[in-house]
Parts: C-alpha cells; sequence; structure tokens
C-alpha cells in the first residue's frame, strides 16, 4: 500500500523533485530561502515602492505618490549631492589604502620568524571589534584639545591639527580610523596567501640575484592578485555602507563634510521624517551595490 | 636561507611598530578607563596609571546596564544558534544535492547578502512598529538572522566542498542514511569552518549598531547603545566612555584571540572559495 502511494506522491511531483533525495534537500534549503526572502527582499520591495511616494513618517495616513519626485529632490539638493561624493571619497580611499597596508604588513609579518603569531593576532584584532567604539576611540585621539594625537604632535615641534574640526581634515580623520580598523581584513588574507606560496620560485629569483622589490611584484603579487580582487570588492561594499564609525567619529560633521549616503538616510528618515526622499537614497544605494556585487558574483562562480 | 642581521632587525623594528600603532588606541583606551574625569583630561597626559576599576563598578551599577547586558547576550545567542542551523543545512543542501534550481536559490542566497541594511531598515522599522515587534529582542533576532543567515551558507559552501564526497558516498553504500552521514561525517569534518563561522557571526551580533539605534528605545536596547549615555553635547566623560568601550571589545578581543587560528583559515577559505 505505501509503496502505491509514494509512487503517487513521486510521480505527481516528477517535475520538482527526481527522487526522495530532492525532496530532504529541498526541506533542508526551504528555510534559509524563506527567511531571506521575507527579511530581505520584502523589506527591500517596500523601500522601492516608499521611494516613488511622499510619505512623512509622523503622518502615515497622508502618504500619496510622489512619480520620481523623490530622485528629483535627491539630485537637486546639494547636501545630498555632498553626501554621495563623500561616500565615494571615503570609500575609494579607505579601501585603497587599507589594500596597500594590508599587503605591506602582511609582506612584513611573514618574513618574521620569532613571535608570529603574536604579531598575527595584534594586526589582525581590529577588524573584530565593534566599529562604534572604534568611532569613540579614535574621536579620543583626535581630541583637539586634550587629544595623545595632538600631543605628540606638539612634542615633534608642530602645532596642533585640527582633526574632526576642519572639514578637510576630518575626512581624512575617518579615513585614517577605518584604514586602521580593516587594514586586518587584507593583512590576514594576504598573510594566508604568502604563506601558502610555493617557495622555489622565489628562492631561484633570489640565486639569480633578483631585488626583494623585483621578487616582490614579479612573483608575489601575482600570486596575491586573486586574494587582492576579493578582498578589494568586499571592503568596497562593506566601506560604501558603513555607518557606525562615522556616527561615532564625526556624526557627518563639521556641517555635512562627512555625512555619507548612510548617515543622510538616516538623518533623512528619523530627524527630518522625509522617508520618501530617505528611500530614494537607499534605492540608490542598492543599485551602486548591486553592480558591484554581479561583478563579484559572477566572478566567484567562475570559480566553482 | 639566512638573512642578513641588519636586514633581520629591520623587520623586527618594522613588525614592533606596526603592532604599536595598532595596540595603542586599545592601550590608551584601557587606561583612560582607569582615570578619573579630570585625570582624563590632564595636560600632559599620563602615559601609565594603575588599574582602578572605579569606572566599571560605576558603569555596572547603572539602573538599566543589566538590563542592556542581558539583552545583548540574548540576541548574540539566538542569532548565532538559528543562522548556524539553518544555514549550515542549506549550505549543504547548495553544495551537495543535485535539486533542480539550486543555482538560482545559492545566487538568491547569496546576492542577498549585498543588500545594504541602510536600503531596509526604514520599512521594516514601519513593518515592526505595525507588527508590534518594534523594541523587542525578537525583531532584532529575525533581523540579525537576515544578515546572519546568507553570511553562514557563503562560509559553510567552502568548507563543506573540503569534505571528499567519497567519504559521504561510501558511508551510504555502507548502509549509512544520507541524514547520518552529514551529522556524523561530513558536520566533524567542518569543525573548524563551523567554529570560524560562528565566532564571526557572534562578534557581528554583539558589534551591531545600527539595528538597535533604530529598532528599539529602551525595553530592548542593547550594550553598544550605551555609550551614548556618555556623548552628552556639553562634553563627554571620557573615562566611563572608555570603560563602556571596553566592556563592549573584552569579548571579542578574548574570542579572536582563542579562535584567531580558525578565524583567519576561515576568512581566507570564505573570500577565495566563497
Amino acid at each position: 500500500m505505501e509503496q502505491v502511494m509514494d509512487s503517487g506522491v513521486k510521480q505527481k511531483k516528477r517535475k520538482l523533485f527526481r527522487s526522495r533525495d530532492d525532496k530532504m534537500m529541498f526541506a533542508m534549503l526551504a528555510p534559509a530561502v524563506i527567511a531571506v526572502f521575507v527579511i530581505s527582499i520584502v523589506p527591500l520591495v517596500y523601500t522601492f515602492y516608499l521611494s516613488f511616494h511622499n510619505y512623512i513618517l509622523t503622518k502615515p495616513q497622508e502618504i500619496s505618490f510622489f512619480g520620481f519626485g523623490n530622485f528629483i529632490r535627491v539630485f537637486s539638493d546639494s547636501a545630498i549631492l555632498e553626501s554621495i561624493r563623500n561616500t565615494l571619497i571615503f570609500t575609494v580611499c579607505s579601501v585603497s589604502i587599507s589594500l596597500v597596508v594590508g599587503v605591506a604588513l602582511a609582506s612584513l609579518i611573514n618574513n618574521v620568524t620569532r613571535g608570529k603569531t603574536f604579531f598575527r593576532i595584534v594586526i589582525f584584532t581590529p577588524m573584530m571589534f565593534s566599529a562604534v567604539v572604534v568611532g569613540v576611540i579614535w574621536r579620543f585621539l583626535f581630541n583637539n584639545e586634550m587629544g595623545i594625537l595632538n600631543y605628540l604632535v606638539q612634542c615633534l615641534g608642530f602645532s596642533r591639527i585640527n582633526w574632526l574640526g576642519d572639514a578637510k581634515m576630518a575626512m581624512v580623520s575617518a579615513i585614517i580610523a577605518d584604514v586602521w580598523q580593516w587594514s586586518s581584513y587584507t593583512f590576514i588574507l594576504a598573510l594566508a596567501a604568502m604563506e601558502a606560496m610555493d617557495p622555489e620560485p622565489i628562492e631561484a629569483a633570489t640565486v639569480d640575484g633578483a631585488s626583494a622589490v623585483q621578487i616582490f611584484f614579479r612573483i608575489k603579487f601575482h600570486a596575491l592578485l586573486p586574494v587582492l580582487e576579493v578582498a578589494a570588492m568586499f571592503r568596497f561594499i562593506w566601506a560604501f555602507r558603513s555607518f557606525d564609525l562615522i556616527y561615532a567619529l564625526t556624526n557627518g560633521g563639521p556641517g555635512t563634510a562627512t555625512e555619507t549616503m548612510a548617515l543622510e538616510v538616516w538623518r533623512q528618515a528619523f530627524t527630518r521624517y522625509d522617508v520618501g526622499v530617505s528611500s530614494a537614497i537607499s534605492v540608490l544605494m542598492f543599485l551602486i551595490l548591486t553592480v558591484l556585487s554581479i561583478a563579484i558574483l559572477k566572478n566567484s562562480m567562475k570559480s566553482d | 636561507m639566512k638573512k642578513k642581521l641588519s636586514v633581520r632587525i629591520a623587520i623586527y623594528a618594522g613588525a614592533i611598530l606596526a603592532a604599536m600603532v595598532f595596540i595603542f588606541p586599545l592601550y590608551w583606551t584601557a587606561e583612560t578607563s582607569f582615570k578619573t574625569y579630570k585625570e582624563a583630561f590632564r595636560q600632559p597626559p599620563q602615559l601609565f596609571v594603575l588599574p582602578d576599576f572605579t569606572n566599571y563598578i560605576k558603569f555596572f551599577s547603572q539602573s538599566d546596564v543589566l538590563l542592556l547586558l542581558r539583552n545583548s547576550v540574548i540576541v548574540t545567542a539566538f542569532s548565532v544558534v538559528i543562522p548556524m542551523v539553518v544555514g549550515v543545512f542549506a549550505s549543504y543542501a547548495l553544495t551537495r544535492s543535485t535539486l533542480r534550481g539550486k543555482e538560482g536559490f545559492g545566487l538568491f542566497l547569496l546576492a542577498s547578502r549585498f543588500i545594504p541594511p541602510m536600503s531596509t531598515v526604514i520599512p521594516i522599522y514601519i513593518i515592526f512598529r505595525a507588527l508590534g515587534l518594534y523594541d523587542t529582542c525578537r525583531g532584532l533576532i529575525i533581523l540579525n538572522c537576515g544578515t546572519n543567515i546568507p553570511y553562514v551558507i557563503w562560509m559553510m559552501r567552502g568548507f563543506i566542498k573540503e569534505v571528499p564526497v567519497a567519504i559521504e558516498e561510501s558511508a551510504w553504500i555502507d548502509g549509512c542514511s544520507r541524514v547520518r552521514a552529514f551529522f556524523e561525517i561530513v558536520l566533524p569534518m567542518c569543525r573548524s569552518g563551523i567554529v570560524a563561522t560562528a565566532v564571526l557571526i557572534m562578534v557581528f551580533s554583539w558589534n551591531d549598531y545600527l539595528y538597535p539605534l533604530m529598532m528599539t528605545s529602551s525595553k530592548a536596547k542593547t550594550l553598544p547603545l550605551a555609550m551614548a549615555a556618555y556623548m552628552g553635547e556639553q562634553g563627554i566623560e571620557w573615562n566611563m566612555m572608555a570603560a563602556a568601550g571596553m566592556i563592549i571589545l573584552l569579548p571579542t578581543i578574548i574570542f579572536s584571540i582563542l579562535t584567531h587560528r580558525n578565524l583567519g583559515s576561515g576568512l581566507t577559505l570564505g573570500a577565495v572559495k566563497g
């Protein structure tokens, strides 16, 4: 009896499942798919919907269709445009500098023979830190009157630097703090790649009289390239959407000098209650990152 | 191949300098957390003071800090356990099944990792208000699951692929069911990957600031929000802020020291084979 019923069910579902095994696999996969759909995709669609509407957070019943009105407002508001510019400057500088610093640190520590584990832990740990705490720590270090950095600057005979109070320096300071936290990511990936490298070509090149610089650019760099590609793409995504660090360090200031898109989304919605414009900025953020993530996924699927 | 002494000295000098750059901000925060309000502002700064835990006692004797700590622990625990279970199963199904359309599901799950939280947080706020999930630990756990499940799938894919299919197949031939083979062969072989993934999502959930900032107001506030109490418009109580910061950092420091080998190889495998 059971067998007959079983085969009946099988025939009906043949299109979806080729075997009982497939059914079990589907059951293993389904909760993740459903969870991600409900928690991420549904709100995302809602964001798109809101971006085409006039919606004030405190007056939800007065929602009305606004077409591309919010996007027009985004592109004609100089403060929002500055936040887009700031986001790009912050992201490009932080990502490229942290990549260079991370690789430099990895090549340095790779040559250390004693105490390598100590150096590895010390340099690796900042990426595990809460970004808000990192922002606060650097806000303290950068403090104009009593910060330790300005104390050191004065000891060296220079005049104080207004790290967070000056519009140009504030962005530099934010990038320094972010690079401090995130060089560790490139560092750990690059170090692993260097440790896995075949030492033979390097030894052969040394015997032939190649300099350390030549060896790095001609041999090691090629082996590092795939790792660096991945590190660059992930770092770009994280830096582009980072909120906590700048929120704690400068809160977008002075003025709008370090205001980023993530901060602007939050400010528009929760201090100006303008959900429409806020959603339009989030849609822009999403679209920019989607283009990038498609590039990443294509790259990672290739290696499968 | 022995390097020249001068080269070795230069390497160590560089490494020590680098280590100082990475340790100093943390050292300085720890020192500040031992100081009184006035000492924290003193010029020239005192580079070394003896440990004094007055600020920590003050921090924990605030009325709501234990609630925040409790919330942080609860939210973090569930945000690790649920995504690990759901994610490891899904990851196995994605790497080892012959399911039709699995590439599509895989792409969907992995792509969702790239949605910036900022792009979904406003509608979630509206939805949570309507559903009564606003200012609840449940709400925060749901949101962390949304972030962590795709992450677990991404990380574990690399580790599950490393387990040779042949080992599993020979177990099936010996009459071991697929589920049993999964629990008794595949999972134990991925142990280091499971540890790395769990520690990473634990740290992410513990550190999370955006969701608690926007989705809680009093009952479900988590520990990172405690910092805001010392960030007045007039001035910042740096000594108390440093103590609060150290408390938030401490578990992440301990876990990264204990599992640094796993984390390193986990991140590398996740990045390269992802």
